[in-house]
């Protein structure tokens, strides 16, 4: 117990020094927001021009493509982690050795200031989709509570699962010392396989085998399926028990590989 | 030894580094043929929808995609450090740097070659070449695939810098302005005819990250102007250069270097 | 033979130099990053206010203060990382600002914090690299070179990756980098930070060495006050921005030293009634009981006078095993003139 509570008050007061150190540089909150527009419009304009080309549109009608580019890309806006790009240069400079001596378990301590990233990217995201959804007169999606719920459980774990997949990222820069290529690595593999360019429903058979055996699809397809009201809460049931198997294989993983990693690194810089 | 001569001295020092770490130089490169190959799936399930792009079949955007993956991966080569200037700021390095006994623009960028910048450009040349292969390229027109590249590394990398320049008179996070071009760059793997107006003027005038690729372009497959094809890219890449430079200088000037 | 003492001019010059910047103030605490975000006051900082200072050539120059004084924005305004926001500067004839690349090439800097070494790659590489930059002649290169491997004991180091180096290596080899060229003018800004002992001598070794033989000047900063003491000549003495004092080491020690202290070893300690009955007569006799724990007492002193009349009190009251005279260091002295209440302005 007083372990558990060390953590939740170490926690809090990381998470809040973290989101600080972030506001700290107010100018490039907005150009994080303009930088997000500009992708989301970009894609967006894309996939308007194949839709209004395709004999007979696509195999999802023109709204619910809006809807879910915008969801997703907030989706996956919101929950883009710079855990692995931060810590690979800590790793390369050795001032990783500063962060091993604090009294809480390193995947904690991270979780907690990674949570920063995620609250103020939540709160542009959520801009983002009110500004889209009012410029682009897509009607507003209405979900009942239960929904509602079940798309906020989805939320939550889809950020256990895309922090269980940066950590897991981040042991490799340890392995390599550098990172940048973990870091490059992930950030295709998942803009491929999430689902962030295009709902996986288009995606041809053989690509979209290999994007549901990933773990990538549950941080943005499936809760972006279950805000969108594509799938019914009963159907979301086994969509939500799979993101808590990736969500607990991979915080376990991530665990074993970090024990198994700390036995054997060295700490760079003298 | 010329100032070129300096330069080159200190890109290869610096290349020398990277080797360091070997595995992570496998695992670049890997990233980086992702980093090329993942749009091509993104075209792969749009070209299931459309048979093409606003005229433009597969093989002709495969061009544009090798063309702007070969003017990436040679930024990533020779001007990278660009992506850095935000944290240099922030650590203190910039001071450093204006230290140095020579231009500091090109000194800085050329001061963190990639290697994965390698996997950019044989993605880039592979697409390229299968593009011209089907296309049955003259003789003449593949000599000008790696200067349209090289001017797209001038046009993309000046955009770059002078984005960048908002860095070095407010410190802050680097990667977000890179971003925001590197996402624009993004777009102009696709014909620029799929967008809105404002669009297309803008990626072709204002941040001319289209120039290299969609004029050239335009004019091999669809008639357009062999002048506009062949004079449009070196031009935006000096306008860009100059500007870069411009915005460079100018920012020194507000610098203020950040602790002790 | 010196190589810089021939050209025109001084090393440095400023009239007015001044610098101030735009601060902005977030109010604490998360609620106040958030606030921040749409509207933060802004406030004006002067780091420097209207510095004149001149520097012959050849001539070395230790610049103290505590943390704030201005120390570090006056390094960077003489070596062209900052503009001024008013005044004068000229540093070996050039505008340094404007003038940047050239004057780069005649200074050697050191930040103790921000070394120039490549990172990933053996020591010789970055030696190799500067070699190239500033064009450095093969003689004098093989001359500075030798020189400071020796000096700084470097010989096993530069086939090491920096990265692989202990804090105190990587210093010692930083600041070879500098001296290198043969500058003839250098900026020494914290150059034996995370120096143990033995390091920091070889370092002061290496700045006496390198002046003498190319009669370099230089700026040096730091918080071991023995660096100055080994190296410098003049002091100046910044507070807030503004100078403080500027003068010879002997002038600095005439108007700030002039306290001495007489330190006494007893057979046995004092007890509590004895001490007050000793602090007592010291004053009367114009000296200050500065400590007496265990056996050891010692009594600070200003006048000269004084000294006959209190070596007589602690002989004769005392049972003295030892006695000796210390002059105060510049480490006492700077801390004092800082405690000072009429020091700190602003």
């Amino acid at each position: 117990m007083g372990e558990l509570s060390l953590v939740a008050r170490t926690g809090r007061v990381l998470f809040s020094r973290a989101v600080q150190g972030r506001l700290a540089y107010a100018k490039y909150f907005f150009i994080s927001l303009l930088g997000f527009f500009v992708g989301f419009g970009l894609t967006l304009m894309l996939w308007l021009y194949v839709n209004d080309h395709r004999a007979g549109g696509l195999a999802v009608g023109r709204d619910d493509l809006i809807a879910y580019l915008a969801l997703a890309l907030v989706i996956n806006f919101t929950l883009s982690l710079s855990l692995d790009s931060i810590l690979s240069s800590r790793i390369r400079t050795g001032q990783v050795a500063v962060d091993l001596l604090k009294p809480i378990s390193f995947q904690w301590m991270y979780f907690f200031i990674s949570m920063a990233d995620i609250v103020i990217q939540a709160c542009m995201g959520a801009v983002v989709l009110v500004v889209a959804f009012f410029v682009l007169s897509v009607k507003p999606l209405r979900l009942e509570a239960v929904q509602m719920a079940v798309f906020f459980v989805s939320l939550v774990l889809a950020i256990l699962v895309q922090y269980g997949i940066c950590f897991i990222f981040t042991l490799g820069a340890f392995f390599t010392n550098f990172g940048y290529g973990m870091f490059n690595l992930r950030l295709m593999t998942q803009a491929t396989f999430s689902g962030v360019f295009a709902p996986l429903l288009l995606y041809p058979m053989s690509l979209r085998a290999v994007a549901y055996a990933l773990p990538f699809h549950c941080v943005v397809h499936t809760p972006a399926l279950i805000g969108l009201g594509w799938v019914s809460p009963v159907q979301a049931l086994p969509l939500l028990a799979e993101q808590l198997a990736w969500a607990a294989g991979l915080f376990a993983a991530g665990q074993l590989g970090f024990r198994w990693i700390l036995a054997r690194f060295s700490i760079q810089g003298g | 030894m010329g100032e070129l001569g300096i330069y080159f001295k200190a890109f290869k020092s610096m290349l020398a580094t990277r080797f360091e770490y070997r595995t992570d130089v496998v695992l670049s490169l890997l990233g980086s043929l992702f980093y090329q190959l993942s749009p091509l799936v993104t075209y792969a399930v749009i070209a299931t929808q459309v048979p093409n792009l606003d005229g433009w079949n597969s093989t002709q955007i495969l061009f544009l995609f090798g063309l702007w993956a070969l003017a990436m991966g040679l930024s990533e080569l020779l001007f990278d450090r660009v992506w850095y200037v935000g944290g240099m700021v922030n650590l203190g390095q910039f001071d450093r740097l204006l230290l140095c006994p020579v231009e500091t623009l090109p000194f800085c960028l050329v001061t963190e070659p990639q290697l994965h910048s390698v996997g950019n450009i044989f993605c880039g040349c592979a697409m390229l070449g299968f593009a011209g292969y089907s296309l049955h390229f003259a003789w003449w027109i593949w000599p000008l695939l790696p200067f349209w590249g090289a001017c797209g590394a001038v046009i993309y990398s000046g955009i770059l810098v002078v984005f960048s320049t908002i860095l070095i008179v407010l410190p802050g996070n680097g990667v977000n302005v890179a971003q925001l071009v590197q996402q624009a760059g993004n777009a102009t793997r696709f014909p620029l005819g799929v967008f809105p107006g404002a669009v297309k003027w803008i990626l072709l005038f204002v941040v001319p990250l289209g120039a290299y690729q969609f004029l050239p372009g335009l004019w091999l497959f669809h008639g357009g102007s062999p002048v506009a094809g062949l004079l449009a890219p070196p031009a935006a890449a000096l306008a860009t250069a100059a500007l870069a430079w411009f915005a460079w200088e100018s920012a020194l000037n507000h610098y203020e270097s950040t602790g002790n | 033979m010196p190589r810089n003492t021939g050209a025109a001019g001084p090393a440095i010059e400023t009239r007015g130099l001044a610098k101030s910047y735009v601060q902005r103030v977030v109010q604490a605490g998360l609620m106040g990053s958030i606030k921040g975000l749409f509207h933060a006051e802004k406030k004006v900082v002067t780091a420097l206010k209207g510095l004149d200072l001149r520097v012959e050539r050849g001539e070395a120059v230790g610049l103290i203060g505590e943390n704030g004084a201005g120390k570090s924005t006056t390094m960077k305004l003489l070596t062209g990382i900052l503009h001024p926001s008013g005044g004068h500067l000229s540093v070996l004839g050039h505008q340094p600002s404007r003038e940047r690349k050239l004057l780069a090439r005649k200074i050697g800097v050191v930040f103790g914090q921000k070394p120039q070494l490549l990172w990933d790659i053996a020591v010789r590489e970055t030696f190799e690299l500067l070699r190239v930059m500033y064009r450095i002649p093969d003689a004098v290169y093989a001359e500075t070179s030798a020189l400071t491997a020796k000096l700084l004991g470097l010989e096993p180091l530069l086939g090491v990756p920096v990265r692989l180096l202990s804090l105190g290596q990587r210093m010692r080899a930083d600041l070879a980098c500098s001296f290198l060229h043969a500058p003839q003018l250098v900026f020494l800004d914290e150059p034996t930070i995370g120096l143990d002992v033995l390091a920091k001598e070889q370092a002061r070794q290496l700045i006496k060495t390198m002046r003498s033989r190319f009669g370099m000047s230089l700026i040096l900063t730091t918080h071991d006050l023995k660096d100055i003491t080994d190296t410098c000549e003049r002091v100046v003495l910044l507070d807030k921005g503004s100078l403080l004092f500027d003068g010879s080491l002997p002038a600095f020690e005439h108007k700030f030293a002039r306290e001495k202290r007489i330190v006494v070893q007893l057979e046995r300690p004092l007890d509590a009634a004895s001490r007050k009955a000793l602090g007592a007569r010291i004053a009367r006799l114009g000296g200050k009981l500065q400590r007496a724990s265990g056996i050891e007492v010692a009594v600070a002193y200003e006048r000269p006078a004084a000294v006959r009349g209190l070596t007589q009190l602690l002989v004769t009251k005392l049972d003295v095993a030892d006695m000796a005279f210390e002059k105060s260091d510049m480490e006492s002295i700077v801390r004092r003139i800082y405690g000072r209440p009429g020091a700190r302005r602003g």
